[in-house]
């Protein structure tokens, strides 16, 4: 088996009990790096994209890199992939802490779930040891308590957990899976569709750390890649004194930081939510790093009320702040420990409730249909954590809610106040004040998402270089290089975040020296575009249409009404075009069958 | 000339101010005289926190009244009374 691999999967069939161990071809993870790409690989391999994403046929499976449990920095990222609830798209959904490591340690690349388990139950692993456990006595608990009673049961505070609050267990389309209680593999809603598995939780310790070929040469070559991580402002200095948060002033200031449902781009509460605000208001308490990061952005936290935890990081305290209009550092910092309580995702959860206000503020939503709970106004910390925890309960209004910005616009009947792309709700960044983000958020295989091409850094950051955020020129180059590049790193087992210090060779050469595939820049970066479009047949087998490629219509049709980026929209149809020649893909967005052949995909 | 600093970031909690005015006695300069005035002002911390040598480092950010720096003249484009400067030091998340 090739260096830092464990070589092989674990293959659980949830309806039968049966546990399989399988071999991985050397082939193939060679062609699909690990990660998101062997995740990729299987998801198209045992899966028909047409499957109900909640029925027993979905498959889910958590996927480790090549670096993930080495010494390389950041070396500590899994995936969770299955075919997502909100957008019946891919679904990929990343993840740091501790349990990715654990699982390579535990001597597996992927564990793969298939069927749904007649009881509630959770995965045991402990190296070759693999038991299926009743987990009744779990279901209903929150995801640090669920934490804690699997520790105690196991008999070993090593024992890492990846688990399942509330709102998996009640299908909640946006629910996460939690590991070691405050890590979130966040977006999509696999917690959903691990809920609809009757899968609480999986519990791993591992005893061997994988090792490169030549340990020398790999660890001189994470020395390096750490000096240049130590040396970097935003790695070394920015992201561990004041973590992701830095960016609510930065945005706000673009006039990009979408405010009350993204009718705006500018905030008048920020100075009190930001991140400057975190530290000066003393909430913050430290920092802290996942499996092996230098970087160490996780933001510590403890409010006057006692409540303890970790976040807000930069999307979580938006998408409970500004997109609703609440400028209340407290409620918000509470809401985002209550959705990692839940197991939800903060930025779906966030923006649905965003829509929800806006349905109610015009009129849309009547009175009668809140049952009980308080009015959605924009700027109630009040609704705010009343509808978190009825979400994750579907507890009245919460049941609609928690299926979904776009089923609930829709249910309205107004899907356009929906901020979502195929379904899937947008992140922090107005793309009227950012061209080529547009571009990203209308192309990404898994509906709305900034994680997938992240533009904000050329165009607002200026990392690696400068470009203007308005110009459209160029962006869709720009786009599929990020986009391709992204999918590497995701596929390594590392952490995007490494990308704002370290090039496409300083990449090439961890992953080289831990599999001992002599890979070039070239047949890298290869590999991240037959990713990309593997994702995109998946996407198109199982219902993709051309015209999902956009974005609501309120980004595109009404001007930013003030601020630094008035009278501007996202000029999609201006980059689209382009952005389809360079990706290879005829006029409808399809993969050429030349382009499938060269990617070894036909 | 008045010019109205806010500083953001890092160098907001370095120097634990939120914004100041800055006072030149000339009519008019350039974003890289006024960083000069700020370090001579504040210190070595906001040249090393802006620059690498004489250049603006990467990923920080300077806005003149909104606009960035960089879409401008860098570190020559000119500031004159009542301007509003907004200094941020390299910053990222996700």
């Amino acid at each position: 088996m090739p260096g830092t691999y464990a070589g092989r999967l674990l293959r659980v069939n949830l309806s039968s009990g049966q546990i399989k161990k399988e071999e991985i071809p050397e082939e193939i993870m060679r062609k699909y790096i690990g990660g998101r790409g062997l995740g990729t690989y299987f998801l198209n391999k045992l899966l028909d994209p047409k499957t109900d994403s909640l029925a027993p046929e979905n498959v889910l499976i958590f996927a480790t890199g090549p670096l993930t449990g080495t010494p390389a920095p950041t070396g500590g990222r899994y995936m969770v992939l299955c075919k997502g609830p909100l957008t019946n798209l891919v679904a990929c959904s990343n993840s740091g802490g501790q349990f990715g490591a654990e699982l390579k340690a535990a001597g597996y690349d992927l564990l793969i779930f298939e069927g749904r388990s007649p009881e509630p139950s959770y995965l045991f692993i402990k190296d070759d040891e693999v038991v299926l456990k009743p987990a009744s006595h779990l279901w209903g608990l929150e995801t640090y308590e669920t934490t804690d009673r699997l520790q105690e049961e196991c008999g070993d505070k090593n024992v890492k957990v990846a688990c399942i609050g509330p709102a998996g267990e009640n299908l909640v389309r946006f629910a996460c899976v939690m590991n070691e209680k405050h890590r979130a593999a966040g977006r999509s809603g696999v917690g959903a569709v691990m809920g609809s598995k009757n899968l609480k939780a999986i519990a791993v310790r591992g005893s061997n750390r994988p090792h490169a070929p030549d340990h020398d040469v790999f660890m001189n070559f994470i020395r390096q890649k750490l000096e240049t991580l130590k040396d970097n402002p935003v790695t070394g200095e920015g992201l561990p004194k004041l973590g992701t948060k830095v960016l609510d002033n930065i945005i706000n200031e673009h006039g990009a930081y979408p405010t009350r449902n993204f009718q705006t781009g500018v905030f008048e509460g920020t100075s009190e939510v930001s991140g400057e605000a975190l530290v000066e208001k003393g909430y913050l308490k430290k920092n802290r790093g996942c499996y092996a990061c230098p970087i160490h952005c996780g933001r510590v936290t403890e409010l006057p009320t006692g409540s303890k935890g970790e976040g807000p990081e930069y999307e979580s305290g938006w998408a409970m702040g500004a997109c609703m209009g609440i400028k209340d550092l407290i409620a918000i910092t509470e809401a985002n420990f209550l959705c990692n309580r839940l197991g939800m995702d903060t930025i779906s959860c966030g923006v649905t409730l965003a829509c929800a206000m806006e349905l109610y503020e015009k009129g849309h939503l009547p009175k009668e249909d809140l049952n009980s709970g308080p009015e959605p106004t924009f700027g109630s910390s009040e609704a705010l954590l009343y509808y978190v925890s009825a979400i994750a309960y579907r507890k009245g209004l919460g049941d609609k809610l928690a299926e979904g910005s776009l089923r609930l616009a829709t249910n309205y009947g107004h899907p356009e106040l929906s901020m979502s792309v195929k379904g899937q709700e947008l992140p922090a960044y107005d793309p009227r004040g950012v061209q080529g983000q547009g571009l990203a958020y209308a192309t990404s295989n898994r509906g709305g998402c900034h994680v997938r091409a992240y533009l904000i850094s050329p165009e607002v950051l200026g990392i690696p270089e400068k470009l203007d955020p308005q110009s459209v020129e160029g962006k869709a180059q720009w786009v599929k290089i990020f986009q391709d590049l992204t999918a590497v790193i995701d596929s390594c087992g590392l952490c995007l975040f490494t990308s704002f210090a370290l090039g496409v060779e300083d990449y090439r050469d961890l992953l080289s020296a831990a599999t001992g595939f002599d890979y070039s820049v070239e047949e890298m970066f290869t590999c991240g575009e037959r990713i990309w479009n593997l994702e995109r047949l998946f996407n198109f087998r199982a219902g993709l249409t051309p015209e999902m490629d956009t974005l609501p219509e309120r980004l595109l049709k009404e001007p930013m009404p003030e601020g630094p980026q008035k009278g501007n929209v996202v000029r999609l149809s201006e980059m689209l075009p382009e952005y389809y020649r360079l990706r290879g893909w005829d006029q409808d967005g399809k993969p050429t069958p030349e382009k499938l052949d060269s990617l070894e995909l036909g | 000339m008045h010019l109205r600093v806010r500083f953001f970031g890092l160098l907001r909690l370095d120097l634990n101010i939120q914004e100041e005015e800055l006072i030149l006695q000339v009519d008019k300069a350039t974003v890289g005289q006024v960083v000069d005035a700020l370090v001579l002002k504040h210190g070595p911390k906001v040249g090393e926190r802006l620059l690498a040598g004489e250049n603006i480092r990467q990923g920080t950010i300077i806005l003149v009244n909104g606009k960035n720096i960089h879409h401008l003249k860098g570190l020559s484009s000119e500031v004159r009374d009542g301007d509003v400067l907004s200094v941020f030091p390299p910053g990222a998340g996700g």
